[in-house]
């Protein structure tokens, strides 16, 4: 069952993931970036408790930590220079800067795009785009879901090889890829017999008879309508405010961060409320909750 | 005999067929080699053929003469001033820091006089570019180094290997050369952003004609890295991997492209400007080195195609 943030519209939810992940890519600033990293953090941990956001880190943190380190070794623009390497480049404090600030920004954006993909599930985009476009819409969600079918299948199959393996008793090298190679023949032949099947079956339920309709269980509330007023306005505030130059930025030739008025203090607050929207949202419905348990 | 061949022919196999691929691998590899070097020395002669087709312009050249007429004015100016802008108490001071230097490393003579020499003309070059503020101030407003510009006998010391290396060819050093960085084409620019142009210094003279001393057969390559590490001036180049020049892509910050498709560092030795790398001029000693920012292929600059 689908609780708070998951149970909007689709059309809300792709809203407010194509805003947040497209201001924290073009908006390289410091600020800006390390909230969207905060938000993305709570908001896997609210989504997919610590195991996601354990794996999600290992696999970011290997991306992160090589774009620290390569940064300053291939780009010696800047200012203030640390040291230098004995080439004679020097190592500048600007490029560790911008290093550091890209690690982060690429970071939290797979972070926003891993929590995309864990909510839109086929379904909702068979929502979103069905009527618009959908034949493209049902490839991809047939797509999706063929994958998911492929690795259960692939899993069994193997099981299979590895206990043929032990009972013949050798366990060579040659054997071992005579058994991937029959793994994998199983599974083209799987794979066409399954294509053909699902091509038949639909040709018997009369696929392409009539136009294609689309059954949704998503339906556009107010709350919806309430979210996406929300993240237009977020999104407006900000587009305004970086193109009045409050959100002015420099890393390269000098580290600069020279914009402490009001409208950059109300741009941090409102991309604030924007990343946490959905977090804010969960919340409110959890405590919904508990007083409704507590009166009974 | 056969019952081994039968039972292990995928082995030979497969070491066969690797050692196919490596040779086609090594064979392929120094073909390609040879050929790209043949490519590097096609395009420098391109280079050259774009160059004719761009530079039609003789006014220009005219202008660049009259910049070259006042930039010799400039250092005539330069030489006054070194008599002049020494007080006697920063000439002690010197000795003073120099004499511990010599006492510490004991260096040779020669040593000790080339640094006088440097240092010397390192603040009036300094007061040349920016009159108005203080010698350590213009300094830093070009490339905070990390070294602390506060005394100048500190400027010295640096990261262990270099100033090993620097010190043993300071004691060699028996040569010297004019050296100037100008960027002031750049600043005319307005492709140029105000980001980078709010550090640039505003008269667009980088390094004002500055003697440095060098080791017989150094390229104009380690002359600019010398002089940039010394004056801590920015400068970031690449390696060109199969030749081993270098390529300078930016200096004071200031980079190749900034001002358009067609703009970056050229040198010049004695006015003329030599149709290889830096780092493969010999300079030799009393010559007149200048790098000089172009917009437009050089000819903003004086690097029209004479035709050879």
């Amino acid at each position: 069952m689908e609780t708070g943030f998951k149970m909007f519209h689709p059309a809300a939810q792709l809203l407010f993931f194509v805003s947040v992940i497209s201001v924290t890519m073009f908006v390289m600033h410091p600020v800006i970036t390390g909230i969207s990293f905060i938000a993305s953090v709570l908001w896997i941990l609210c989504d997919g408790g610590i195991c996601a956001l354990l794996r999600n880190l290992k696999f970011t943190a290997v991306t992160s930590a090589m774009i620290i380190i390569i940064n300053p070794l291939i780009s010696h623009n800047g200012m203030t220079a640390i040291t230098y390497f004995p080439d004679g480049n020097p190592l500048t404090l600007e490029s560790v800067y911008f290093g550091i600030a890209a690690a982060v920004m690429i970071s939290c954006t797979l972070k926003w795009f891993y929590s995309f993909n864990r909510n839109f599930t086929s379904d909702k985009i068979i929502c979103l785009f069905g009527r618009i476009m959908p034949k493209p819409a049902l490839l991809i969600s047939m797509t999706l879901g063929f994958i998911e079918k492929f690795k259960t299948k692939m899993n069994s199959v193997s099981e299979v090889q590895k206990i043929f393996d032990c009972y013949s008793g050798e366990n060579s090298l040659i054997r071992r890829i005579k058994s991937a190679v029959r793994i994998f023949s199983v599974m083209i032949q799987w794979s066409l017999e399954n294509s053909i099947d699902t091509a038949d079956s639909m040709k018997s339920r009369g696929y392409g008879l009539q136009k294609r309709t689309a059954y949704t269980l998503y339906r556009f509330l107010p709350r919806d309508g309430f979210m996406v007023a929300i993240t237009v306005v977020c999104d407006l505030v900000i587009i305004a405010a970086v193109f009045c130059g409050a959100l002015e930025y420099s890393y390269y030739p000098y580290f600069l961060l020279d914009s402490q008025g009001i409208v950059t203090m109300a741009a941090y607050a409102v991309f604030a409320l924007l990343c946490t929207a959905p977090l804010i949202v969960n919340i409110l419905e959890e405590i919904k909750w508990k007083s409704i348990r507590s009166k009974i | 005999m056969k019952k081994w061949f039968a039972e292990n022919k995928f082995r030979i196999l497969f070491g066969i067929i690797i050692a196919a691929v490596l040779t086609a691998a090594f064979f392929a590899g120094t073909k390609s080699e040879m050929s790209e070097k043949g490519v590097v020395v096609s395009s420098s002669e391109d280079y050259h053929v774009i160059v004719e087709n761009s530079s039609k312009d003789d006014e220009t050249h005219i202008s660049d003469l009259s910049n070259e007429e006042t930039s010799a004015e400039v250092s005539e100016h330069e030489s006054k001033i070194i008599e002049i802008s020494l007080p006697p108490e920063s000439s002690e001071k010197v000795l003073s820091s120099l004499n511990e230097i010599s006492l510490e490393e004991s260096a040779p003579v020669s040593f000790t006089e080339n640094t006088a020499s440097i240092l010397a003309e390192d603040e009036s070059s300094l007061e040349i570019s920016e009159n108005e503020n203080s010698v350590e101030t213009s300094e830093e407003s070009l490339f905070v180094t990390p070294e602390s510009s506060a005394d100048k006998s500190e400027n010295i010391p640096l990261p262990s290997e270099i100033s090993e290396e620097m010190s043993l060819g300071q004691e060699t050093e028996n040569s010297s050369c004019i050296i100037s960085i100008d960027c002031s084409t750049a600043l005319k620019n307005d492709k140029l952003s105000s980001k980078v142009k709010r550090i640039l210094p505003p008269d667009g003279i980088i390094l004002a004609e500055t003697e440095v001393s060098f080791e017989d057969g150094a390229s104009a390559f380690e002359i600019l890295r010398k002089i940039c590490r010394e004056k801590g001036i920015h400068m970031e180049f690449s390696t060109i991997p199969l030749t081993g020049g270098a390529y300078i892509e930016g200096i004071a910050n200031l980079y190749e492209f900034d001002c358009g498709n067609l703009s970056g560092w050229m040198f010049s030795i004695n006015g003329e400007f030599p149709s290889v790398g830096c780092s493969d001029v010999k300079v030799s000693s009393g010559d007149k080195l200048a790098f000089l920012y172009t917009c437009n292929m050089g000819d903003d600059i004086g690097n029209h195609f004479s035709g050879n």
